[in-house]
């Protein structure tokens, strides 16, 4: 992990970082903590989230914003099921509820989205919120460009329905 | 219906804020193990030595490509810097050319080469030991005559193609074996010689034979190792 931290070489850059580290550690804990139940795999989990996030720490602009720390957290939970999923443990009991996001309420486009399945909603996060392209989000995510893409398409098409159905 | 980027942007915003309330009361001290923590806040410091171990690698990458750089253009302008990486060099003068040999001399075991191939008719003759040279004759009926002489390509050996009508002399590079050599055209005798290096020994044929044939001939020896 540290060769890849490494990468970071100009002064901004690490400045960036450790605002980022400081600021976001905590609740990235929890996030991985919840679902693999161990000290030990949350921290394994959470080297890894911090190795992507230094990888692409230049798209970051405000290491402190509500934007980052969302960023934080979807690639905090993706690095933790990835490591839940190479662990081959137990799905924690209370699964379906880690995956759900409350509805923020516009009984609308937000509404459906925070009903997708946790894998196409953390995509259209980092795409539309974070602003990450298809290949960046490959990289972070450990998926082809093509995969993103695909998985973009998948939830936009599930949105469209989910709206149609609503309006019906 | 189409969804729009502005859209989708925007219902992104609601979604992460929304995905964020849910972690606010349970947000934990990270029991980061002492290991890990250490990594981290080293990282500022680590960053920083790459850095420099960075700038400190390209300027010896700099250095080293200087170095090479006028290593080659003494090699291409100096005949004595030549002579030391090929272990000879080649003196042009106004109706001769010299190939002076600079390595140092060696004795303990003679190379020899002879032939597989040779154009009908032509024969072995006979063998001529002499001065560290191993010299192989041969001849055919028509009066044609072929010299293989193998040496050490040393500094107590030379060669000198030496016009003695005062012609310029034309050497033509040549390969054989894949090792760089030179063809010299038929003199006024019809005598043509064609000489190469051969992990430090030289090859030379003598011969009026055409130069095809003596392309052949030399593409066609092997080295047979005698003791001295």
């Amino acid at each position: 992990m540290l060769i890849y931290l490494l990468a970071i070489t100009d002064p901004e850059g690490r400045s960036k970082f450790m605002r980022l580290y400081f600021h976001n550690q905590g609740l990235m804990y929890s996030v991985a903590k919840r679902i693999l139940r161990s000290d030990a795999l949350a921290e394994d989990a959470l080297q890894e989230a911090f190795f992507a996030i230094a990888r692409n720490i230049e798209k970051v602009h405000d290491p402190e914003s509500p934007q980052t720390r969302g960023f934080c957290v979807v690639i905090a939970r993706n690095m933790a099921l990835t490591l839940l999923r190479k662990q081959q443990r137990e799905i924690p009991t209370d699964w379906e509820d880690m995956q759900t996001v409350p509805a923020p309420g516009d009984d609308g486009l937000a509404d459906a989205m925070a009903a997708l399945p946790q894998e196409l909603r953390d995509i259209l996060l980092l795409r539309y919120d974070s602003g990450y392209s298809t290949a960046e989000i490959g990289k972070l995510m450990g998926l082809s460009s093509a995969q993103v893409r695909r998985r973009i398409t998948k939830a936009k098409e599930q949105l469209r329905i989910a709206l149609e159905e609503e309006t019906i | 219906m189409k969804l729009r980027n502005k859209e989708l942007h925007s219902a992104a915003t609601l979604v992460r804020q929304s995905m964020l309330s849910q972690y606010v009361s349970s947000e934990e001290h990270a029991a980061f193990s002492t290991g890990f923590t250490q990594r981290i806040l080293s990282l500022d410091k680590l960053a920083h030595r790459r850095t420099t171990f960075v700038q400190a690698r390209r300027s010896i990458a700099a250095v080293i490509l200087l170095f090479l750089f006028c290593s080659g253009i003494f090699v291409t302008t100096s005949p004595r810097a030549r002579a030391s990486v090929r272990e000879w060099v080649r003196e042009i003068y106004e109706h001769s050319i010299v190939y002076r040999f600079t390595s140092t001399s060696r004795s303990a075991e003679l190379p020899r080469f002879s032939p597989t191939w040779l154009p009908d008719g032509m024969e072995f003759v006979e063998t001529i030991e002499m001065n560290a040279h191993y010299i192989e004759f041969y001849s055919d009926n028509d009066g044609h005559d072929l010299l293989i002489d193998s040496f050490f390509a040393d500094e107590s050996s030379s060669i000198v193609y030496d016009n003695l009508d005062g012609s310029a002399i034309q050497a033509e590079e040549i390969t054989v074996h894949g090792f760089l050599g030179y063809y010299i055209p038929p003199d006024e005798y019809g005598q043509s010689n064609l000489f190469w290096i051969e992990d430090g020994v030289t090859v030379s044929l003598d011969g009026t034979l055409k130069r095809s044939d003596m392309l052949h001939i030399a593409e066609s020896l092997i080295l047979v190792k005698t003791e001295k």
